[in-house]
């Protein structure tokens, strides 16, 4: 009896240990990683800003360490202090992380210690491709891949279902749509924008809406600013005139930076706002907002003149130059950026018992899969399309710089400046800026 | 009829009561609306509200991941005491000698020791870095003590100088004529005078590298974190989560408030005894 | 031990502390000056530029003379109000009693809290739509609500003051009263024996009395005030525009939003020298009257 119920126990011990380790097998080779665990042992330093999403990244990477035998340790830093560390880190050069997570714009300062990850990409099979343009072209400088972006965000445009029977198509829609609300719901503003200069260039996001559909850029082909085109200014103008000229804003816009233009619709003190698709979940939160969910609706963001081209942001993992361990950090992104995690971080509320609640997939799978949709009320689809025409800011070292005087430009001229001074001066400004720098003559 | 000198003064009084009031109301409003603010759900922060539905999670919330209130609270603790337990007593030997004794060039050398501080962390705390880097004192307590000493020690040294300035040299040269060394001298008389100088530059002290960011945010990774960086943790990306970070700042302040009780009363003892002779 | 050896030996430790530790840096920074010292390139620093740094702060620059103007003003402004305000409330407070010894207790509190703090949280009560101050207001003069205080370049710099002050009167309250209750009763007796008024003994007595505790709480709220930064990073960010941008955030914004650590370590250079010569002076001042 004891020895057929032990040789039982052993084949059922056996066969299920030859099942796990298949099914390991099968996982690292959908993952694209290297069998063998030849990295094994390895213990990889990730920098990260703190964010749900990546706490259900981080919850999850237990099966990264069984699959490869390399162990992780996560730094979470706040978005607000992040940028000092990717700067100190830079300078440090000892290699105290080998896989650093940055803001899209920060990419060109600090490209120069992040490794370029062309040839193992094309090694792997892996192709950018698989991301929407923009997103991909936000993790890349001067036509190398810097990393993958893992955190990416759509602007799409929030409104009060209940007061607003028709999302507007067009900015134009949006200031009728504005002058119905004054008649008929005095006590709320129509619409919320933020125009403060905070040296955060929030108020940039908005106005590169008018400013590309308008057909202008912000720097010409050689790199010389080119917003103070004719087209630039009147798209610019248009930009401004909601909230001068049309009346067609919360008049606290003006003070406002992105963060207090979200919490004015959240506290149900104004009816639209274009913003970032992540900030529909705290819409819908009742800890957060005293919004319902069947008042807040999103649409794609307005057109300018028959034309919607919107600006998308992203913050990519790249690997640390410096880093002595390259090779396993390879391994470590690929599993970090697989398709099905970054569904499932995107469907799934809990992960090993802790809630989290996330929306934002950079995959263009997941953008349009139906399940992610099903579990985020459809807004996967509408970023999508609000991406199939998107672009970034300009990826120069410079641009935070220049990008700030804009800024300023903008936060002067809400506040009842010139337009068309104001951004002729910025644009001298940044050319002498861009002059000195060497990157113009 | 004009009034009596009595009246004169009880209106005199009486004003200087309602003064005070005023003040000290100027004073804790904002204190009081954080108070509150931590009791507060996120939703109820923005309304405005003097009477809603308190709650304690936000207390709980903060010593959660990511926040890990505790274990900065523990490294803030040790990294500003140590510096007080350091940065005092060399700044009183030294603040007594710059007080009592001429030297040449002690003024420029004061003036130089101060001076150190007018340049600001920024522009500094690069090199400190790779200094740092360079000796293996990145993410230790004792790096950051090391720091706040730097910065808390020409403070210290122009405060205590102050006060013992201020203090009669009557006693002590009496106390040399009849044979005491010198440090016997600073020991028996001049410490128990400065008391209320050495309490106040030494909460001032405390203080300052209680409160310290910049340093503390570049030269630290995950051991040695200290409470403000551990503030900044609540400027998400979605902007400041205002109950927890008012939470937390509850935290921070009434350590410090305790404090500052417990050495008031030495504060006040210290002060007559000085005015005494 | 004679006193010609132990005078120094006392003054060696903090000299060291302070000059190892903060010197050397200080240099360093001063290297960095002079050369092109871009982080965003691989090699840093890079070129030798020599003074070119200063040069465009001094010449090309107006964000940088915004800069000084504004840490002027404000440390002028703060350092004149806190002084004041502190001089009134310890004046009220010093005499004692438990009503007043209590209130001194409570004074610690806006002081404890640190910078950054208190600047997220004058940013939060200025807020226009929901801040408490704008709500106060709005109630005491309705005209004046939503008044977008933090977007208005001239207000917002105001408000950093309110906030700055606000932060500092309890701890100088508090050194003020330290610094009364030292002044020998004796002296208070006299003049009141005499028959002086109570206005004729706090100009004629107290104050003179209070000099050097007085010089004290001026030279450090000047120091502070010319450094702020965390204060400003969290109200305003230095904004409207550059209209509350102290010096030591413009040298941050530079150094490290732009990766431009040379050029922000030659304007941080450029103002330690002037303020070197400024304290220098001010202390030959208040050794002078000491040595009467």
């Amino acid at each position: 009896m004891l020895v057929n119920s032990a040789s039982r126990h052993s084949v059922t011990a056996v066969v299920a240990t030859a099942a796990f380790l298949m099914s390991n097998v099968a996982l690292a080779e959908k993952y694209g990683l290297k069998d063998g665990k030849p990295y094994d042992g390895t213990t990889l330093n990730i920098l990260s800003v703190v964010t749900p999403q990546f706490d259900g990244l981080m919850l999850r990477d237990e099966e990264f360490t069984e699959l490869t035998g390399i162990e992780t340790e996560w730094t979470f830093i706040p978005f607000g202090s992040l940028q000092e560390k990717i700067t100190a880190e830079g300078v440090a050069a000892n290699g105290a992380y080998d896989v650093v997570n940055y803001l899209d714009s920060w990419g060109p300062p600090n490209a120069h210690w992040l490794e370029r990850i062309d040839e193992r990409l094309a090694e792997d099979g892996i192709s950018m491709d698989r991301y929407p343009a923009a997103f991909a072209k936000s993790a890349q400088f001067e036509g190398e891949t810097l990393g993958f972006p893992l955190r990416a965000h759509a602007q799409l445009m929030f409104y009060r279902k209940d007061l607003i029977p028709e999302p507007p198509a067009s900015w134009a829609d949006v200031v009728n749509i504005s002058k119905d609300l004054r008649e008929n719901h005095p006590d709320i503003e129509p619409l919320a924008l933020y125009f403060n200069n905070d040296g955060n260039r929030q108020n940039l996001f908005v106005w590169l809406n008018f400013l590309w559909a308008a057909g202008a850029d912000v720097f010409d082909g050689e790199g010389r600013p080119a917003w103070a085109s004719e087209d630039g200014l009147k798209a610019t103008e248009d930009y401004i005139a909601l909230h001068t000229e049309h009346n067609a804003t919360n008049p606290a816009s003006l003070s406002f930076v992105e963060q207090d233009a979200r919490q004015s619709f959240m506290q149900g003190k104004s009816a639209m706002i274009p913003v970032w698709w992540w900030a529909y979940s705290s819409m819908i939160n009742p800890e957060t907002s005293v919004l319902a969910e069947d008042q807040v609706a999103f649409t794609g963001m307005p057109a300018y003149e028959g034309e919607t081209v919107t600006y998308a942001i992203s913050m990519p993992f790249s690997i640390s130059s410096y880093s002595d361990d390259k090779d396993a950090a390879w391994e470590f992104l690929k599993w970090l950026s697989n398709p099905e995690m970054d569904k499932a971080n995107a469907t799934e509320r809990e992960v090993a018992g802790k809630p989290i609640v996330n929306n934002v997939v950079t995959h263009i799978s997941s953008l349009q899969d139906a399940e992610v949709n099903a579990a985020n009320a459809g807004i996967q689809e509408a970023a999508w399309r609000s991406l199939e025409s998107s672009d970034i800011m300009p990826q120069i070292a410079e641009w935070p710089e220049v990008g700030d005087v804009l800024s300023g430009a903008i936060a002067e001229a809400a506040a009842g400046g010139d337009v068309r001074e104001l951004m002729s001066a910025a644009a001298e400004q940044a050319t002498k800026i861009l002059k000195r720098a060497g990157r113009i003559d | 009829m004009p009034l009596s000198g009595r009246q004169q003064t009880r209106i005199w009084n009486g004003l200087q009561v309602v003064l005070i009031l005023l003040f000290t109301l100027i004073m804790l409003v904002p204190i009081v609306w954080i108070a509150l603010a931590a009791f507060k759900q996120h939703v109820d922060v923005y309304q405005l509200k003097l009477f809603f539905a308190p709650t304690l999670e936000n207390f709980r919330t903060v010593f959660e991941e990511p926040y890990s209130l505790g274990r900065k609270l523990r490294n803030s603790t040790v990294v500003a005491t140590a510096t007080v337990l350091v940065a005092i007593p060399i700044a009183t030997l030294a603040a007594y000698a710059f007080s009592r004794f001429d030297m040449r060039g002690r003024t420029l050398l004061l003036v130089l020791i101060l001076a150190t501080q007018f340049v600001p962390a920024v522009v500094i705390v690069l090199p400190f870095f790779v200094m740092f880097r360079d000796l293996g004192l990145l993410d230790t307590l004792r790096g950051l003590v090391l720091i706040n000493t730097a910065i808390v020690m020409p403070f210290a040294i122009w405060m205590i100088k102050g006060f013992i300035d201020g203090i009669p040299i009557d006693t002590e040269e009496a106390a040399l004529v009849d044979g005491s060394s010198r440090i016997q001298v600073i020991r028996n008389i001049v410490l128990p005078m400065a008391a209320p100088g050495l309490v106040t530059a030494s909460i001032f002290c405390f203080i300052i590298a209680w409160n310290e960011f910049l340093f503390a945010l570049i030269l630290t990774n995950r051991d040695a974190v200290t409470l403000p960086v551990g503030l900044a943790l609540f400027k998400a990306e979605e902007g400041d989560l205002w109950n927890l970070l008012a939470a937390a700042g509850i935290i921070i302040m009434v350590p410090m408030f305790v404090l500052a009780l417990i050495i008031r009363k030495h504060f006040v003892q210290g002060m007559t005894m000085g005015a005494v002779r | 031990m004679r006193d010609r050896y132990l005078k120094y030996l006392l003054v060696a430790p903090a000299v060291l502390v302070v000059f190892a530790t903060a010197v050397w840096p200080l240099f360093e920074s001063l290297r960095y000056s002079f050369y092109a010292g871009r982080l965003s390139r691989p090699d840093f620093p890079q070129a030798f530029l020599g003074a070119e740094n200063y040069l465009w702060a001094v010449s090309e620059e107006p964000a940088f003379w915004n800069s000084v103007w504004v840490t002027f003003l404000f440390t002028i402004v703060t350092v004149a109000l806190t002084t004041v305000l502190a001089l009134t409330f310890a004046l009220l407070l010093a005499p004692g009693g438990r009503f007043r010894v209590g209130i001194q207790a409570l004074l610690i509190l806006p002081f404890a809290m640190s910078p950054a703090l208190i600047g997220v949280s004058f940013r939060f009560m200025f807020n226009p739509e929901f801040g408490l101050f704008d709500a106060f207001f709005g109630a005491l003069m309705p005209g004046f609500a939503d008044i977008a205080w933090l977007s208005d370049p001239v207000l917002a710099f105001w408000v950093v003051v309110i906030a700055d002050v606000w932060g500092w009167i309890p701890f100088l309250t508090l050194v003020l009263i330290g610094g009364l209750a030292s002044i020998p009763q004796e002296t208070l007796e006299a003049g009141r024996v005499d028959g002086a008024s109570g206005a004729r003994i706090l100009r004629d007595i107290t104050l003179p009395q209070l000099k050097p505790v007085l010089a004290v709480v001026i030279i450090l709220k000047a120091i502070f005030s010319l450094k702020t930064f965390d204060l400003v990073y969290m109200l305003t960010n230095g904004g409207p525009g550059n209209a509350t941008q102290t010096l030591s955030h413009y040298v941050y914004f530079n150094g490290f939003k732009y990766s431009n650590i040379g050029y922000s370590a030659a304007v941080a250079w450029l103002l330690v020298i002037p303020m070197l010569l400024l304290t220098y002076a001010y202390t030959r001042l208040v050794f002078a009257r000491e040595e009467q």
